[in-house]
């Protein structure tokens, strides 16, 4: 894993222009954005650590709190919104206990609301797979699976 | 064999390719059985994976071989995965919605000559192919709008991660003649005497916006293509992106050289990895061979596209909020004037169009304003791509001229058991209409119907207004960047007192059932102001919907208001539950379950709900095993 030197070395810092890919490398790079990295990044493109933690925390894509394990994602476009969205989230609201924007105490799973994806079906998403399912009860046998490969 | 780059160039320039090549990069004859998977983002990689893994196994236990193509998508996304098929002298036929689990029968049907019509699309038959009998022509097809797909064409067909696949379909063909052949200024005219409106909402001239660039006289400009489609009904953008990488790129060089910008931005949001993937992959092919970069074709114009990966924010689309994400600063928009056509990105003169509006500018670059003036009307010429979504509809992206009735579309898209209750056109900026605009409206660049982004969504009875409203102003309030107050704070109240809206007031007897009337009929004056104070478009433009929902949904709302009663049963709170006798066995769960004590009943004798007490959560209904419980 390279360190935050090494990434921002590859953004020029004169460049004010690079603060929003430099901070999408370092989040690539670990998943999330630790706190602890506001300075060094501030530092390199000569800004105040204020002023990296603005643009931070305007923007959807960075996100403070790092991602489950197994990261599932749910489609918010209205289509989705009119059919089924509240019913997986209620329903992976009674399983696994967490609703969108938070971590499950192990650390195994993360929800979120996403953008559509164009699957107008009915799917979760976990990680880069999609599952298609016909009831939120096979929900269950899905993250079982993942669950499984965790003990193994 | 297939010829490289440097071989083609000169058929390139004449822009007149040989035709054994052709047919060779349109796969219209092949040797042996050839697959064609539609790779879009609503194919997640996994799906992929499957299909090919089960095409394997066929081949396998056939012992056959195949040649597997990944192609774009014809925009259908509701067809998706999209499969086509084609055994050597036969021709190709596609079938949609093939899932990893149908893939083998399918294939097994096939090789054994027998059409199998579950889910079949239609063939496409070229000059020496035998053709498949009692099957449609794709191109027949009504939802294929073979007479008016032009900027989509070759979605579908062309392979997106090869160059000269692209090649072959034209594409950076008419930027490399127009290096050689037209002037700068010549194209600016073509664009001007076209009269092609932004296709991103506003309907503003092209061509005068280019026009007033070059009356700054300023040394550098730089182009800004505006793919940030952030409206979730809307994915026309992407499928561009996704399906014909080499198009985009080739419109943004075509622009950039008129305006002679030697920097031009791509703006893609980071959700659109797919469409991400594909525009870097063409990218490095067009600076590979010299098609980008300094010195093109040793014609003397260099230039550079440079692709930002827009970290989300709705408002990244507006112009000026744009420019600042570009610069590293907060996406919120700027106070107009200075325009950025003025005093832009860095200072310098910018153009900012859309992606489908650059797209048009090849066409029209490629075959004249006569042709695109004699698509559409004098309202807009040319055609416009519709993202069309609903339930019960045929979801996926339509080229069809400007124009066009309402009524066509929903024709087009509709099945047996499809019906509108409200259309929304053009998402959280636009308008909402009741069913009576369905039969006499066109989509044009005027008033009522104006088109803004072309995202289209027939709302069915099965949905409650309010609450889809209430959703849509729930997304500006989490969108709004929060610089100015009227849409910050506006939007805040506005999701409230629609949350009122949609609940029954918790004590009937309290000052609450006044507020609550009180709070609706501040709606009209409180989205007045948002729309007269706000800074950029979407604050002026949102409180629309808010109109709308007064304007032709009066029942609804007084519905809701006074009766506490949704007629779609959508909002939860005003549902009135009642327990049906004779299904009751009276096993006391719901008594059991029950927050309020609301339910009455001896155990293996029916129950009663006491109408009083009950706050309608629904917990009843959802414990219930016999479906005794009703509501309305």
């Amino acid at each position: 894993m390279n360190t935050i030197k090494q990434i921002l070395s590859t953004f020029p810092g004169y460049n004010k222009g690079l603060v929003i890919p430099a901070l999408q490398a370092i989040q690539a790079e670990y998943g999330s954005i630790n706190l602890t990295v506001l300075y060094e990044v501030a530092e390199h493109f000569n800004t105040s650590s204020e002023q990296i933690y603005s643009i931070l925390s305007f923007y959807p894509q960075f996100r403070f709190k790092p991602k489950g394990k197994y990261h599932i994602e749910i489609c918010n476009s209205p289509l989705c919104k009119m059919n089924h969205h509240q019913e997986i989230i209620s329903y992976l609201k009674n399983l696994i206990g967490i609703e969108p924007g938070e971590i499950s105490s192990d650390a195994l799973y993360s929800l979120d609301v996403g953008m559509c994806t164009g699957i107008c079906k009915k799917h979760i998403r976990i990680n880069n797979d999609v599952y298609l399912i016909s009831s939120v009860d096979e929900i269950k046998s899905i993250l079982d699976k993942y669950s499984k490969e965790t003990k193994l | 064999m297939t010829p490289s780059f440097g071989e083609l160039l000169p058929y390139i320039e004449k822009r007149e390719f040989p035709n054994e090549w052709l047919m060779l990069m349109h796969h219209e004859k092949v040797s042996i059985p050839t697959i064609f998977i539609s790779i879009s983002s609503a194919t997640p990689e996994n799906i992929i994976t499957e299909i090919k893994a089960e095409i394997n196994r066929y081949a396998e236990t056939q012992k056959t071989t195949f040649n597997i193509i990944e192609t774009g998508s014809f925009g259908i996304l509701s067809f998706e995965p999209v499969i086509g098929i084609q055994l050597p002298g036969k021709a190709r036929i596609y079938y949609a919605e093939i899932y990893s689990n149908e893939i083998y029968s399918l294939l097994e049907a096939v090789f054994s000559q027998w059409v199998q019509h579950h889910h079949l699309l239609g063939q496409l038959n070229f000059q020496n192919t035998e053709a498949w009998e009692g099957v449609p022509l794709l191109k027949e097809q009504k939802w294929f709008c073979n007479e008016s797909r032009h900027i989509t064409e070759a979605c579908g067909f062309c392979e997106p991660p090869s160059l000269l696949s692209a090649l072959s379909w034209n594409r950076w063909t008419t930027f490399l003649y127009a290096l050689r052949n037209i002037k700068q200024d010549d194209i600016i005219s073509i664009i001007r005497e076209s009269e092609l409106k932004g296709r991103s909402g506003s309907g503003f001239l092209t061509g005068l916006k280019w026009q007033q660039l070059t009356k700054t006289n300023s040394e550098q400009s730089f182009l800004i293509c505006n793919a940030y489609e952030s409206n979730p009904s809307s994915f026309h953008g992407r499928l561009l992106m996704e399906s014909d990488p080499h198009l985009v790129l080739e419109s943004i060089a075509i622009s950039a050289y008129a305006l002679r910008s030697t920097k031009a931005y791509l703006v893609i949001p980071y959700r659109f990895s797919l469409a991400i993937k594909q525009i870097q992959n063409a990218l490095k092919q067009a600076y590979d061979n010299g098609l980008l970069g300094f010195d093109i074709q040793k014609s003397g114009y260099s230039l550079d596209i440079h692709i930002f990966i827009a970290p989300g924010s709705y408002i990244i689309g507006e112009e000026t909020a744009i420019i600042n994400a570009i610069e590293g600063k907060k996406a919120m928009p700027n106070e107009k004037p200075p325009y950025p056509i003025q005093q832009g990105l860095f200072g310098k003169p910018t153009v900012i169009n859309n992606v489908e509006t650059l797209t048009q500018v090849t066409y029209i670059v490629r075959y004249g304003t006569a042709w695109f003036k004699s698509i559409g009307n004098e309202q807009g010429y040319g055609t416009k791509l519709f993202s069309v979504s609903g339930i019960n509809i045929l979801r996926g992206v339509f080229e069809l001229p400007l124009g066009v009735p309402l009524k066509h579309i929903y024709d087009l898209t509709k099945n047996e058991n499809a019906n509108v209750k409200a259309i929304h056109l053009g998402g959280p900026i636009g308008n909402i209409f009741d069913q009576s605009f369905l039969e006499n409206i066109i989509i044009n660049f005027s008033k009522p119907s104006f088109v803004y982004d072309g995202s289209i969504l027939f709302i069915d009875h099965s949905n409650c207004i309010v609450d889809y409203i209430k959703n849509e102003i729930n997304f500006i309030q989490n969108e709004s960047c929060g610089k100015c107050l009227p849409c910050r704070e506006g939007s805040k109240q506005l999701y409230h007192i629609l949350e009122m809206l949609t609940k029954r007031p918790e004590n009937e007897q309290t000052k609450e059932t006044l507020v609550r009337i009180k709070e609706v009929m501040m709606l009209t004056e409180l989205s007045n102001t948002i729309s007269n104070t706000s800074l950029c478009g979407l604050g002026k433009k949102f409180p629309n919907l808010i109109h709308d929902l007064l304007l032709y949904f009066k029942n609804e709302v007084e519905e809701h208001l006074y009766e506490r009663h949704c007629e779609a049963g959508v909002c939860k709170n005003l549902r009135t539950y009642t327990i049906q006798v004779e299904k009751c066995t009276g096993c006391h769960i719901c008594f059991n379950k029950c927050p309020e004590n609301a339910i009455i009943g001896v155990i293996q004798h029916p129950h009663f709900i006491i109408q009083d007490k009950c706050t309608s959560c629904g917990i009843c209904y959802e414990m219930c095993k016999f479906s005794a419980i009703t509501f309305k």
